[in-house]
């Protein structure tokens, strides 16, 4: 909750990005990243795990 | 927070939409907004058309008969879409934390009640108008009354029924 009324989202769009249910807009990646102080990498890929899936 | 435009508020308070107007919200609301579009317009026009055909053999009554039975249920039509695909996104949902939740409840059933009067005032000039009786009268005062109650109170039990707790 404290994450989307910092970015200005809903905790809905926060919790059906997590779900893979929504893919954001670049913009709203950006944002995340920046918030939660990490890059995009980090925040949406797992490295290691990508190619498994 | 940028402050929202008039016509944002105005798009918010049709599709019901508490808190802010983020990019999935606006997404979904604009392709529920085209698809109705496209299923009213296309049974409208039809009816129309039909209507138009139906006064050329048969009499205006017919025809005109004919249209607003279409457009009626064009616009049932359209009101359970957009209503069904309102609640499948979730898009009215009105989540709040335990702590507003009193407060929730309260906006909620003032918003319930001043829907109530304003459906009621309404529904009191349309109906003493088309009976040509006098807008200041006993009938118009229990009309006006029973309009607010009725539909205050399930204006509020609706708005209240959209509140989420969310638990952190």
């Amino acid at each position: 909750m404290a994450l989307a009324k910092e970015i200005g989202v809903a905790r809905q769009t926060i919790n059906l990005i997590e779900n893979d249910k929504y893919n954001p807009s670049l913009d709203l990646c950006l944002h995340l990243a920046h918030t939660l102080d990490t890059d995009l990498n980090s925040l949406f890929w797992d490295g290691e795990n990508y190619e498994e899936k | 927070m940028k402050k929202s435009s008039l016509f944002i508020r105005y798009m918010k308070f049709w599709y019901g939409i508490e808190g802010p107007l983020d990019e999935y919200k606006r997404t979904q609301m604009e392709r529920i907004g085209n698809n109705a579009f496209f299923l009213t317009w296309i049974p409208m026009n039809f009816f129309f058309l039909l209507s138009m055909a139906l006064n050329s053999f048969f009499n205006s009554k017919v025809a005109y008969l004919t249209m607003m039975f279409g457009w009626a249920a064009t616009l049932c039509v359209f009101s359970g879409y957009t209503n069904h695909e309102i609640k499948k996104y979730g898009l009215n949902t009105n989540e709040v934390e335990e702590k507003d939740l009193v407060q929730a409840k309260k906006r909620a059933r003032i918003r319930g009640w001043i829907s109530g009067l304003l459906f009621g005032f309404l529904g009191t000039i349309v109906l003493s108008w088309n009976n040509d009786s006098k807008l200041f009268s006993w009938a118009s005062l229990i009309v006006f009354v029973l309009g607010t109650v009725f539909f205050g109170l399930f204006a509020s039990i609706m708005f209240s029924s959209r509140i989420k707790v969310i638990k952190e």
